[in-house]
């Protein structure tokens, strides 16, 4: 998948399930406050990526995806 | 494994231990059971009700993830629900009624475990939901 | 068994109530949950939110659908032995309700939940 195609993907699949603006996903915006994520929703967020997009998501690397853009990129690596 | 050996993989005891064997786990999920008593704690009217159900959902979960330390040697932790969602109630089993519950890992993060579950009796479907546990390190 | 919980005071107005409720230590169940560390299990919890309900509607009700259940705070009879229970009934369609139940103190929510629920 294209890179773009990846980021609309991703802003669409997320929006949808934590009833968000599209508009509110920004590249440097932070995952869990956009979208309101506590621990129980954070794991909506991995299984539904899993779900989507074939990848999952450790605990190890999660910590590590703070925004949006960080998201993308480590989809975008760990998919091809 | 059944009975008494159940003990072995969850942390719950009587009067609120809501499965009695586990037929089948592996990486993926776990098959559990249960006989209703006409003594068990959740039974009204000669019913199961569906707070006994969830517990027996969660307890199946709570076996799973028990089968795991107890291969490994470690003792069973202590586990609580987070969330339930979308669980529906087909069904209530009468007293006597073989439930057989069908548990999958659907995703596992920060200590949060995601399942979902069936219950059927007689291949006849009772309830099912999707569930998050936390599990006590 | 003893009981798990009594209601101290209640307020009904229609299909919604507000009740104050004690939990009750001795309670045989924490016997078993768990040996050593009595916790109070969320799903009775929800079934005291259901018989709340069920007070506020006069009758016996059966939960349909648990279409969500947030458990945000563990909750033992030694760490909050008093809670208020709020909850509401709308009418979906002929017997049938939406139920939604909050157990919290104060400003504090520890448990929601959002069922379908029927006449008996």
């Amino acid at each position: 998948m294209e890179k773009k195609e990846l980021i609309a993907k991703v802003n669409e699949v997320l929006a949808e399930e934590f009833e968000v603006e599209v508009s509110e996903i920004t590249p440097e915006a932070n995952i869990k406050q956009t979208l309101q994520l506590d621990s129980l929703s954070l794991v909506d967020m991995v299984a539904l990526i899993e779900n989507e997009f074939g990848v999952k998501i450790p605990t190890a690397d999660l910590g590590q995806i703070k925004t949006f853009e960080a998201l993308y990129d480590y989809l975008a690596e760990k998919g091809n | 494994m059944k009975g008494e050996e159940i003990y072995r993989l969850i942390p719950q005891r009587p009067p609120i231990v809501m499965v009695d064997v586990l037929w089948h786990a592996d990486e993926q999920g776990a098959e559990t059971g249960l006989t209703v008593q006409a003594d068990n704690m959740f039974v009204r009217e000669g019913l199961f009700r569906e707070p006994g159900l969830i517990e027996h959902i969660a307890q199946s979960a709570a076996a799973f993830a028990g089968y795991g330390t107890y291969i490994r040697g470690e003792e069973p932790k202590l586990g609580y629900i987070g969330e339930i969602k979308d669980c529906v109630f087909h069904d209530l089993p009468a007293v006597g009624s073989e439930l057989h519950t069908v548990i999958r890992m659907v995703a596992q993060v920060q200590g949060i475990s995601l399942i979902s579950a069936a219950t059927t009796v007689n291949g006849q479907p009772v309830a099912a939901c999707q569930m998050k546990i936390f599990l006590k390190e | 068994m003893k009981e798990y919980y009594s209601i101290v005071s209640s307020s009904v107005e229609g299909l919604s109530g507000l009740f104050h409720v004690r939990l009750n230590p001795d309670c045989e169940v924490y016997e078993g949950h768990f040996p050593g560390t009595p916790v109070s299990p969320g799903v009775c919890n929800i079934r005291m939110v259901l018989e709340c309900a069920e007070q506020a509607a006069g009758h016996a009700l059966r939960m349909r659908k648990l279409n969500r259940c947030r458990f945000t705070t563990l909750l033992t009879p030694q760490t909050h032995p008093e809670l208020n229970i709020r909850i509401s009934l709308q009418p979906k369609d002929e017997g049938v309700y939406t139920l939604t139940g909050t157990i919290g103190k104060g400003e504090e929510e520890y448990q929601t939940l959002k069922a379908e629920v029927t006449d008996c």
